[in-house]
């Protein structure tokens, strides 16, 4: 009991000594520091306190206009990051890219896939080249067939009547199927001896 | 009114047409638009498959098709569709392509003449990047731009669905051949009025499927 | 082995194996009661490779061909497609060692060899498509067995060799119930617990197993039992293989898809009843489905629904002849 009153008194004590100088005017007693400071160096200047001036500060420059309200966090946002449905300035994910199923390179949905669309157009470009070197300036009035190498045996000569052949002199290639032109009315191979018997 | 021939009047486009001509900007005014189509119908029906600007290709498809249509419905003895296609063919060996080629190869299709895939972009591209796209007539000699998910019967979905006209088709037959049965033996029991007929169609209907299998 | 000892002994002490014949259990615990078992047979041929040997596995196909130094006994096809790309591990349904034997796709590859990775869209899928009509079949069956109640006593009979041309794959079941004919609700409820089953994107493992663990693993289904000897005089080495997905485990020759994703559009159309057994009566469940991806008009896949409604002729379980069971499973 008796040192919670004595605690209690000393800061009683300890208010009043700092609220004394503040009612009546007088100047508060240098705090510790300043004593050790004081006793080392410089003494203090205590008397002499002007009144701040801006005069101090600039001297002979002169004060350029500057903002006189702080941005808000939103606008500062904006201008970091733009607005995601007007101009968005970071990366954006593209979500409409795709693997493609027969090359395994990526394409863009709904267009071709660059790798299959490059063979093909280079393979284009080979057989155009060469129809419009066979055709010339004939007036062009038979569908055109392309074959390549060795194919032209294949196949009675009567089977390409009212057809004009255009050779390729190069084998097929791979991925360039025959049997795509060619429609048939004979039922699909049966598959059935070519099973084979482990599966069961 | 004979209502059933105004639909004839016209030629039927497989594309949609939009309302108002594409405005490509070109110095020589809508001339030289007219004459920069000209060009691009002419290397289609040349090449049977080009690569150029979108739009330029959207446009031109439309007119192609309008004049493969025009040949098929006309014909080369229509003066009116042969000056067309002195007007669009540039060079003029392709007016005989058109109407001995293109007109009986595209007579009997039930779809469009023409096809349009968009290409492939540049990666990284201009933000401005000019769309290109392929245009190209049907049954080209070319190798095929996308892969035909249709030819290969072996997939799945073709197998079954094969199976199912098969069977199909084989009920009808025994349906056919079942309703002959059934006539033949009415006319036997009429004449012959024989207590067993019953017994001699049921055997019939039961092998007649059998033979129109074969016969397939 | 230490490990393999602690497990039985875990187990034992749970009484969750050791009890088994003692009590009655209901179907799911039965289930549970398998699957545990496929594990620890896993398990212990996992721990039996012993020191881990590197085989080269010569990848063939797209993008381009590469070999791959794997491990012998351990590595699986699947583990060779996530060297590839994403792709490759979500679409291979089927691997094909040495051109051509054909190789589920997590199955432990055992030499050195060379590996096509197979799916639906090849140029000639007539394997793949019969490996995926015997996979449905099989998730059919795992549907079933958790479709119905314990009353019904539902016992898996088996499956029939797979034919897509038949239009329906089939899997033959016991129900104590003389004459059920499943109504319209029934038969979507089936077919929904198919897509959900689909959806969980669990794997199809496969373990070869001696016979007496066979045996174990089956001693609550009669029908399996009687099978299994037929099966064991088939095989060379006088294993069973047999097939996990999630909790439900299966006899089946193999092989299967790699995941339950690749089903895509699947239905169950009709039960039919094929024979009366006592108390009770056997009855064939068909189906038809599409992998994922295959996108075909509804018009075209109510024809295909239709034809799959006839009853299937494959070879009936009831049927008299011996030599006929160890055609019957699949």
């Amino acid at each position: 009991m008796i040192p919670r009153i004595l605690v209690r008194l000393e800061v009683l004590l300890q208010h009043m000594e700092h609220s004394f100088p503040v009612l009546f005017g007088t100047k508060p007693p240098p705090s510790i520091v300043s004593l050790v400071a004081s006793n080392s160096s410089v003494p203090i200047s205590s008397n002499s306190v002007e009144p701040f001036s801006l005069k101090d500060l600039i001297g002979d420059g002169f004060l350029w206009a500057v903002p006189r309200n702080r941005r808000t966090i939103e606008k500062r946002l904006k201008r970091k990051f733009g607005h995601p449905d007007y101009v968005w300035k970071l990366i954006k994910p593209k979500t409409t890219l795709r693997t493609c199923n027969q090359c395994g390179h990526d394409y863009e949905v709904g267009l071709l896939c660059p790798h299959c669309y490059d063979k093909v157009r280079k393979e284009t470009e080979l057989i155009q080249e060469k129809i419009q070197k066979e055709l010339g300036l004939d007036p062009v009035d038979k569908e055109v067939i392309v074959l390549y190498d060795g194919e032209k045996g294949e196949k009675p000569n009567e089977q390409w009547n009212g057809k004009r052949i255009v050779e390729m002199q190069r084998p097929r290639p791979m991925w360039f199927s025959k049997n795509l032109m060619q429609k048939t009315t004979q039922p699909a191979a049966t598959t059935e001896e070519a099973k084979p018997n482990e599966l069961g | 009114m004979n209502q059933a021939e105004v639909s004839k009047l016209m030629s039927q486009l497989r594309v949609s047409i939009p309302k108002k001509p594409r405005r490509l900007r070109n110095p020589d005014g809508p001339e030289g638009r007219l004459n920069k189509l000209r060009k691009t119908v002419s290397a289609l029906v040349k090449h049977e498959r080009i690569e150029l600007n979108s739009a330029r290709a959207h446009e031109a498809r439309g007119y192609a098709e309008r004049l493969i249509s025009e040949a098929i419905r006309h014909g080369d003895c229509h003066k009116a569709t042969m000056d067309m296609a002195n007007f669009w063919m540039v060079e003029k060996q392709l007016v005989h392509k058109l109407f001995k080629v293109l007109a009986p190869r595209f007579v009997n299709c039930p779809v469009s003449y023409t096809r349009m895939y968009k290409a492939p972009r540049q990666y990284p591209g201009p933000v401005t990047e000019i769309r290109r796209a392929v245009l190209e007539l049907r049954g080209n000699p070319y190798p095929p731009v996308k892969p035909d998910m249709t030819q290969n019967r072996n997939l799945i979905h073709n197998v079954l669905l094969d199976e199912a006209k098969k069977q199909y088709r084989y009920e009808k037959y025994a349906q056919i051949a079942a309703k002959l049965t059934a006539g033949e033996s009415k006319a036997e029991a009429k004449s012959t009025e024989s207590a067993d007929g019953n017994q001699k169609e049921h055997t019939a209907t039961v092998e007649e499927p059998v033979d129109t299998k074969e016969e397939k | 082995m230490n490990s393999v000892k602690s497990h039985f002994l875990r187990l034992s002490t749970k009484n969750n194996v050791t009890k088994i014949s003692k009590k009655f259990l209901s179907t799911i615990e039965e289930q549970g009661r398998r699957s545990e078992l496929f594990s620890l047979e896993q398990e212990r041929q996992k721990q039996n490779v012993g020191r881990i040997e590197k085989i080269e596995v010569r990848y063939l196909g797209q993008p381009n061909d590469t070999t791959l130094v794997m491990n012998k006994g351990l590595s699986t096809p699947y583990n060779c497609a996530q060297h590839l790309t994403l792709l490759h591990c979500n679409r291979s349904a089927l691997a094909l060692v040495d051109n051509h034997t054909p190789w589920d796709m997590h199955r432990p590859l055992e030499d050195s060899c060379t590996l096509q990775l197979l799916h639906f869209t090849i140029a000639d899928p007539h394997l793949v498509n019969k490996v995926f009509w015997r996979s449905c079949s099989f998730m059919l069956g795992a549907v079933l067995q958790e479709c119905f109640k314990d009353e019904a006593q539902l016992q898996l009979h088996s499956f029939p060799s797979p034919s897509v041309k038949s239009g329906s794959f089939v899997h033959d079941i016991f129900i104590k119930e003389p004459s059920w004919t499943p109504n319209k609700d029934e038969l979507r409820t089936i077919s929904a617990e198919m897509i959900k089953l689909a959806a969980k994107n669990l794997k199809i493992e496969r373990l070869d197993v001696s016979y007496d663990l066979a045996l174990e693993i089956f001693k609550t289904n009669p029908y399996k039992k009687e099978q299994l000897p037929f099966i064991k005089r088939s095989s060379k080495a006088g294993t069973v293989t047999v097939y996990r997905v999630g909790n439900h485990v299966d006899i089946s020759r193999g092989p299967m898809i790699s995941s339950t994703r690749q089903l895509g559009r699947c239905t169950i159309t009709s039960v039919h009843r094929i024979a009366s057994e006592n108390n009770g009566a056997l009855y064939r469940v068909q189906g038809v489905a599409l992998p994922v991806g295959f996108i075909i008009n509804h018009v075209a896949y109510g024809i295909l629904e239709d034809r799959s409604k006839k009853l299937n002729s494959a070879r009936f379980p009831h049927e008299p002849y011996e030599d006929a069971i160890v055609n019957m499973i699949a």
